[in-house]
């Protein structure tokens, strides 16, 4: 009896032994919503009582959260250096986590009942429906502290139900490399500004190179996952009727099924590459360096792969085409936001950091080290941004394509509509749908996801 | 430890009653046995068995670890029934298990019988082979993408140069990014399954093939009649792991394919992962992991209960 207890045992023990992680939750939801604001003393405070010492002279450790590579670090390390020789009383302390951990973290942290007293952030609207951020209105009034320099459409997505939470860094503006020797070779104009889908099509088919059967070279590699909906904006289509309460999906329209079919056509016809090519955006780095595409989609933080790759070949860049409504892109960048539980002395020396990373000697470092788009008008208009390296590239379409951005929708489900979205598109990208009956199929899917509790 | 939790099972104090209880523990070895497995018993009640039962118990919950969790009753489970995503997530997995298992251990069994000869250098193979199983998968599925490349891949540039014209498209094609996915599996795991089936091998006693020579077998009726028989426990313990093992697949198509396209290479534990790690849903994914459990549950024991058909122990 006994031994067959024991093997029993030992089964379970070996099932759930290599069981998923994901089964591993932490007992009780924290209360996040309760958290008095009273609850951390400042150490002002409770030095109160001894009148001679000012709260000014009180050291104030912060503890600064964020995501990022090496060279982001080393950046973020210098910012912290010029911001304690400035103000010496309070010790910025770093957190570190790579981006794929990083949320998973955070939540973990609030739901223990602590946070990273200034944090960097992406999907503001999604952690402030959480309760951990702080409403920043009152002291952006309070220090007449300058914001009318950003682009609204990166402000915007910073917002919930009408208050601040944080302020953006950059952009994550999409604009296409092309790669200047393969036009001359080709005898193929530079894109213009102007340039609409058609034009992109006709550019890219001109460009692509077969040998046999294969093709050896392809016109360009797009970004499909999260970037289709630059085109579907180009055209005119939306894809919820609110971008931060979506109640119902509006993809199902001529405008955004037309661009779908768009998209879609360029890998029937193979002017771009499979879409396991080009799903990443390492990947689609890759084939430009190789020139195995002349064309890629990318953003700023590709510069210093190219300029580090020394790339044999000069390039330039173009804004994303048009469509009927017009030129479009994403606003979607990260920012730095406050910790809801702060408060006194701490709260006041988070301000002062956070005023300092915003404003526009934090702005200039990051420019300074050409990873970004600065989310300041005024910084992407000086030197450092438009004389940085490489001197050839025309850096300003990047400023003028950030004009242009759509607020990228935020909301709690986004992450799992925006995989249904992504799956979905593979059956057109595949062939194996075409864009009208998947249209009206996602639509469906995604209003089920949005209607669920 | 042992001493109060005995004296807590005996339930009454008189020393006595549990001198004898012991006395009879003693006899039976389980308390040898016990405390021998005492560490790891520790380990698993404190860290599995009581995340499983709070999964158990997530599962009547909606809840996001942040926001005050609210009792659906069964309505997590309900939801399962109508949930076409968790439907194909379970025919994936299900293809890429009883597909990939027993192709894995006919590749494991015809490598374990290829390098079980007394060969100089023999080593050298069994180590090649043994290689993708050490190796992180990470590297493995980065150099199958290359490999499954559509117009620069090996195997796309072997297909063309033998004259197929249109070889598939793999990764980007729902029809064959789960085979593509299998045969990377298959290749990595025929390898581990070698090993063992080397094991087993070499724990035949040589006097039965020279009982069986003597008496005039064949190559083959010595294989059928004596080595199959003879391996048939250790087939039957790779069985069991792998079963578990490809029902649990995650990594590989994680980084292979995310899934894609089109979620052919969607499976359960990935569905789990997104659903309580991207989308915040723990109940729900708690429940679609509890489903998981009682799967695996299920299959193990039928095999444990079949295994007397087939499985001879010496």
């Amino acid at each position: 009896m006994f031994k067959k207890v024991l093997l029993i045992v030992l089964l379970v023990s070996a099932l759930a032994a290599c069981a998923p992680a994901a089964t591993t939750a932490p007992t009780s939801a924290p209360a996040a919503t309760t958290a008095p604001a009273a609850a951390t003393t400042a150490p002002a405070a409770t030095s109160a009582p001894a009148p001679t010492q000012l709260a000014a002279q009180q050291p104030v450790e912060l503890v600064w959260s964020f995501w990022g590579d090496p060279p982001e670090v080393a950046i973020n390390n210098k910012v912290i250096e010029a911001f304690q020789a400035k103000n010496p009383n309070i010790k910025i302390k770093t957190q570190l986590e790579p981006f794929e951990s990083y949320f998973d973290k955070l939540r973990a942290q609030w739901a223990g009942g602590s946070s990273p007293d200034v944090m960097f952030l992406n999907s503001i609207p999604v952690y402030a429906a959480l309760g951990q951020l702080m409403p920043l209105d009152d002291l952006i009034k309070r220090d007449n502290f300058e914001i009318s320099d950003y682009y609204p459409g990166l402000l915007e997505i910073f917002k919930y139900q009408g208050k601040t939470y944080g302020l953006p860094r950059d952009n994550d503006t999409q604009v296409i490399f092309f790669n200047k020797d393969m036009f001359d070779a080709e005898k193929v104009a530079y894109p213009k500004k102007d340039w609409t889908f058609q034009d992109f099509r006709d550019t890219a088919a001109k460009l692509v190179k077969k040998d046999g059967d294969k093709t050896s070279r392809y016109g360009a590699a797009l970004a499909m996952s999260n970037h289709f909906r630059i085109w579907v904006w180009a055209n005119g289509g939306e894809l919820y009727d609110d971008n931060f309460k979506p109640t119902k999906a509006l993809i199902n329209s001529p405008e955004a099924i037309e661009a779908i079919d768009f998209l879609g056509g360029l890998f029937k016809d193979k002017v771009i590459p499979p879409n396991d090519q080009i799903d990443t955006g390492a990947k689609r780095t890759q084939l430009f360096i190789n020139q195995q595409v002349a064309m890629v989609q990318g953003n700023h933080s590709s510069l210093p792969t190219y300029l580090s790759a020394k790339v044999p070949f000069k390039y330039d860049i173009a804004p994303m085409p048009r469509g009927k409504k017009g030129g479009s892109n994403i606003g979607g960048g990260a920012g730095y936001v406050l910790s809801n539980k702060l408060s006194g002395a701490k709260l006041d020396a988070a301000w002062t950091f956070f005023k300092f990373l915003n404003g526009v000697d934090g702005q200039t470092f990051y420019t300074q080290n050409g990873l970004i788009v600065p989310a300041r008008r005024s910084v992407g208009k000086t030197d450092v941004f438009l004389k940085q390296e490489p001197s050839f590239l025309t850096h300003s379409i990047f400023l003028e394509a950030t004009e242009v951005a759509h607020p990228q929708p935020q909301f709690t489900k986004a992450a799992e509509v925006n995989r249904a979205w992504d799956s979905g598109w593979q059956e057109v990208w595949a062939g194996v749908k075409d864009a009208k009956t998947k249209t009206a199929e996602l639509e469906k899917q995604v209003n089920d996801i949005l209607k669920a509790p | 430890m042992a001493t109060t939790r005995a004296r807590a099972l005996a339930g009454t104090p008189p020393i006595v009653a549990q001198r004898s209880w012991m006395q009879r523990l003693r006899r039976t070895d389980l308390l040898v046995a016990l405390i021998f497995l005492l560490p790891n018993l520790i380990g698993f009640l404190v860290f599995t068995a009581r995340a499983v039962v709070e999964a158990f118990r997530l599962s009547f919950y909606r809840a996001d670890l942040l926001t005050p969790e609210v009792w659906v009753g069964l309505g997590n489970y309900e939801r399962l029934l109508n949930d076409q995503l968790f439907h194909k997530v379970l025919l994936n997995t299900a293809y890429y298990a009883f597909t990939s298992v027993p192709l894995a251990i006919i590749v494991g069994l015809l490598l374990g019988l290829a390098v079980n000869v007394p060969l100089r250098g023999i080593t050298l193979f069994r180590t090649a082979y043994f290689m993708p199983v050490v190796s992180s998968v990470v590297a493995i599925a980065l150099l199958w993408q290359f490999l499954y490349n559509s117009d620069f891949g090996l195997i796309n540039e072997t297909l063309r140069a033998v004259g197929v014209r249109n070889p598939p498209v793999w990764l980007s094609d729902p029809n064959w990014a789960m085979p593509a996915l299998i045969l990377m599996s298959v290749w990595r795991q025929g390898g581990y399954n070698m090993v063992l089936f080397l094991a087993g091998l070499q724990g035949i006693p040589q006097h039965l093939y020279e009982a069986a020579e003597i008496d005039g077998a064949s190559r083959w009726s010595r294989f059928w009649h004596i080595t199959l028989p003879m391996l048939s426990p250790t087939t039957f313990f790779v069985l069991i792991i792998s079963i578990i093992g490809s029902f649990q697949v995650f990594d590989q198509a994680l980084i292979l394919t995310n899934g894609g396209p089109a979620n052919a290479t969607n499976t359960i534990v990935m569905y789990i992962y997104n659903t309580g790690w991207q989308d915040f849903k723990m109940g729900y994914a708690a429940a679609i992991a509890w489903i998981l459990f009682m799967l695996l549950f299920g299959l193990t024991l039928l095999q444990w209960m079949y295994q007397r058909r087939w499985v001879h122990y010496e």
